[in-house]
């Protein structure tokens, strides 16, 4: 039986999908910057990159990425504090912050996301209508950059 | 066990170990006062405070042996020989391995031979003492301690007589800028980290400033614009100091050197002395750890090959010890590097004479443009296979370190003279001097010394290459045209060899070269040539191995910047 633990999740929608994932996986939310093409052997989710404060962030999408869709048209960037560096990931919603309970984020349902299993932490229902995708976006990202 | 303050106690240890090592140079040669024998002790001592505190009663032991023979050499300057100094040099050498355990917090196996090899060395040197046999005979010491036979206090600091008593100048020196013997921490002269502090008080002054009057909306154009302007005085002059901050002097490296040519020299039964100049110029740290392997090389190609033995030079006219120059000296935003010895220099015709059984004809060239040659990797000479000059580091692998850190390296010779090598390196590696182009409506950077020339390329005949590519003739050659486009995506347009040429024609040819090979990067357009800031690469960005970093242009947009050695050596 999972344990109590209360977690700070950041909340975001791409493509109407609803996720969350841990607010220390995050480092800033930023209004879109106008990107810098890379030419290059890079994949088609590699969109560009772009100047935040001294630091060269990559710009990824993510729908991109879990093939859900390969247009790139974000409302706001998600820059992640990825070990290697900055990156950004395209969201249409930024919902803000949400302190979920462990024991509520169900592991033994199929969340049906394009995503490999060990990046789903599993579904959190938030209300009647609301469901959560819990992901390990960090670990996604930085596996997918060594692809 | 936990150590408090464990880190600063290391750093101590570390900056400590680089004096001694310093000294045991200064004495190598002839070099050392009596401050510096005083110095040495005071290191032993200090060292021998700190390992007590690390809890090891065998490094105790083994300095406290090692005191006595300080002493003894500050009163018998005969003891002052190769084996004393060998002594000194592996005793340093294994503290500093102990230090490198410490710090990457393992625990030390202590090697015993070699420790008792050391107490045994002691014994002799110390018993031949002619300065310890009188005082044995004497029996003057009778009773006294360590401190009190060194007359030094038990701090490890010298006494001085209260009348007479002026600082010595050594210890007046700063010693800041001992770089540590890993990359964890280095001291920094903490007036510079006054200077940052106060600027970027100033910029918080200016940005609450700024906030206040957004605040209550009493903004105005002039106010602000004169605002902004102070605090972007105010950034340049944090950028240079902040990247001071990470600049060392050459001191460190230069001492190692001078200890390896002493041990190289040893080995080699050669008599060389070491002159070193500009050892203050200060470089940014990561270009030192990088030219390191570079300089160790053309230092003991230098000994190896250059100095002849004694009897040669004395045959010559010259004196029996050898000279080597090491100096560096500043300009704006270069350090310019010379590796000078008195030695035989280079037989050019033996160069000549290699380069004829290859094929090369040299009969048209001077002789400044045979000797570059010697940075070939295919030129085989003696130097590749000798043990001391040849450790998996030839003269192609030196010119090649230096040209990948942005830098150039250019050598002068005379017969029975001697040779010198200029290296010029950037001063800092965070900062590069590039060219920046467009190829495709991206901007890129490339490092201008990478840059041989610039050709519009429509001012030439684009001859039909084999394979369909493209090339055109230049200064006799025939240089190979690649379009950087293709290049960076690693693919290749189908074009005809018709389309190709007019390509190439409407393009701005980059000539890049190496000692083996030059081309032309075909780019759509040249911009300016600006100071580009390096940043790290993203891991998933590395996976091109035709961009050296990624950098920041002058107006502020990200780009990359291109490592034309890199693609020189692919194509």
């Amino acid at each position: 039986m999972k344990k109590n633990h209360i977690n700070t999740y950041f909340r975001f929608t791409i493509d109407k999908i609803e996720f969350a994932c841990d607010i220390l996986e995050v480092s800033e939310i930023t209004e879109p910057t106008p990107l810098r093409k890379i030419i290059g052997p890079f994949p088609s989710y590699y969109k560009g990159i772009f100047n935040l404060r001294g630091n060269v962030v990559t710009a990824l999408n993510f729908a991109d990425l879990i093939g859900t869709s390969p247009s790139f048209n974000p409302k706001l960037f998600a820059v992640l504090k990825c070990p290697s560096a900055l990156t950004a990931i395209g969201i249409d919603k930024s919902s803000g912050m949400i302190a979920l309970d462990n024991k509520n984020i169900d592991d033994s349902v199929n969340m049906h996301l394009p995503l490999p299993a060990k990046y789903c932490k599993g579904i959190c229902s938030v209300n009647a209508t609301t469901k959560l995708n819990v992901i390990s976006l960090l670990d996604f990202i930085e596996d997918k950059k060594q692809v | 066990m936990e150590i408090e303050h464990l880190d600063i106690i290391l750093l101590e240890f570390s900056g400590l170990l680089e004096s001694w090592e310093e000294i045991c140079i200064k004495i190598s040669g002839g070099e050392a006062s009596s401050q510096d024998l005083d110095e040495i002790f005071r290191c032993a001592h200090t060292i021998k405070a700190l390992v007590k505190t690390l809890n090891d009663k065998k490094f105790v032991d083994l300095i406290h042996k090692c005191e006595e023979l300080l002493i003894i050499m500050r009163q018998d300057s005969s003891i002052l020989n190769e084996e004393t100094i060998s002594l000194l040099f592996g005793i340093q050498e294994y503290l500093k391995k102990y230090l490198f355990k410490l710090k990457m917090g393992g625990n030390f196996a202590h090697d015993l031979k070699l420790e008792d090899s050391f107490r045994l060395q002691f014994k002799a040197i110390v018993g031949n003492s002619s300065s310890k046999r009188d005082s044995d005979k004497d029996g003057e010491d009778a009773g006294l301690s360590i401190e009190e036979k060194s007359g030094f206090d038990k701090d490890g600091f010298v006494v001085f007589d209260e009348t007479s008593a002026e600082t010595p100048e050594s210890e007046k020196k700063p010693t800041a800028y001992r770089n540590t013997a890993d990359n964890l921490s280095f001291r920094v002269y903490h007036e510079e980290v006054v200077n940052i502090l106060s600027l970027i008080e100033d910029l918080s002054v200016n940005l609450s400033t700024l906030s206040f009057h957004k605040k209550f909306g009493t903004i105005q154009t002039k106010n602000s614009s004169d605002i902004i302007d102070l605090s972007l005085k105010t950034v340049k002059k944090l950028q240079k100091y902040a990247t001071n901050l990470n600049m060392v002097s050459l001191k460190s490296l230069f001492n190692q050197l001078k200890r390896d040519a002493y041990e190289t020299s040893k080995h080699l039964r050669k008599s060389v002395k070491v002159h070193i100049s500009g050892e203050q110029t200060r470089v940014d740290k990561q270009l030192i750890e990088e030219v390191r392997g570079a300089f160790f090389h053309l230092l003991r190609n230098s000994i190896d090959h250059g100095i002849e033995p004694s009897e040669d030079r004395i045959a010559l006219g010259k004196s029996a010890e050898g000279n080597i120059h090491i100096s560096a000296t500043l300009s704006k935003s270069m350090v310019y590097l010379t590796f000078s010895d008195d030695g035989k220099g280079i037989d050019i015709q033996s160069i000549r004479d290699r380069l004829y059984s290859r094929g090369i004809d040299a009969s048209s060239m001077d002789d400044e443009e045979a000797i570059q040659y010697i940075f070939k990797p295919d030129l085989s000479t003696k130097e590749q296979i000798s043990e001391i000059s040849g450790r998996g580091i030839g003269m192609n692998v030196v010119k090649e370190t230096i040209d990948k850190l942005n830098g150039s390296i250019t050598i002068e010779s005379q017969q029975f003279k001697g040779t010198s090598f200029h290296v010029k390196l950037p001063l800092r590696s965070s900062i590069i001097d590039s060219m920046v182009f467009e190829v495709d409506g991206t901007s890129l950077a490339i490092p201008l010394t990478n840059v041989n020339q610039v050709l519009i390329l429509d001012q030439f005949d684009i001859i039909d290459l084999n394979q369909g590519n493209v090339a055109i003739t230049f200064d006799h050659f025939t240089i190979p045209i690649h379009f950087m486009r293709e290049v960076l995506c690693e693919e290749s347009n189908e074009l005809s060899i018709l389309e190709r040429k007019n390509l190439a024609k409407n393009s701005i040819g980059l000539l890049v070269e190496t000692a083996e090979k030059s081309m032309i990067l075909a780019v759509d357009r040249v911009l300016n040539n600006q100071e580009v800031w390096v940043r790290p690469i993203d891991k998933g960005l590395d996976r091109s191995p035709f961009y050296q970093g990624l950098g920041i242009f002058q107006n502020g947009d990200p780009g990359f910047i291109v490592d034309s050695y890199e693609i020189l050596s692919r194509f």
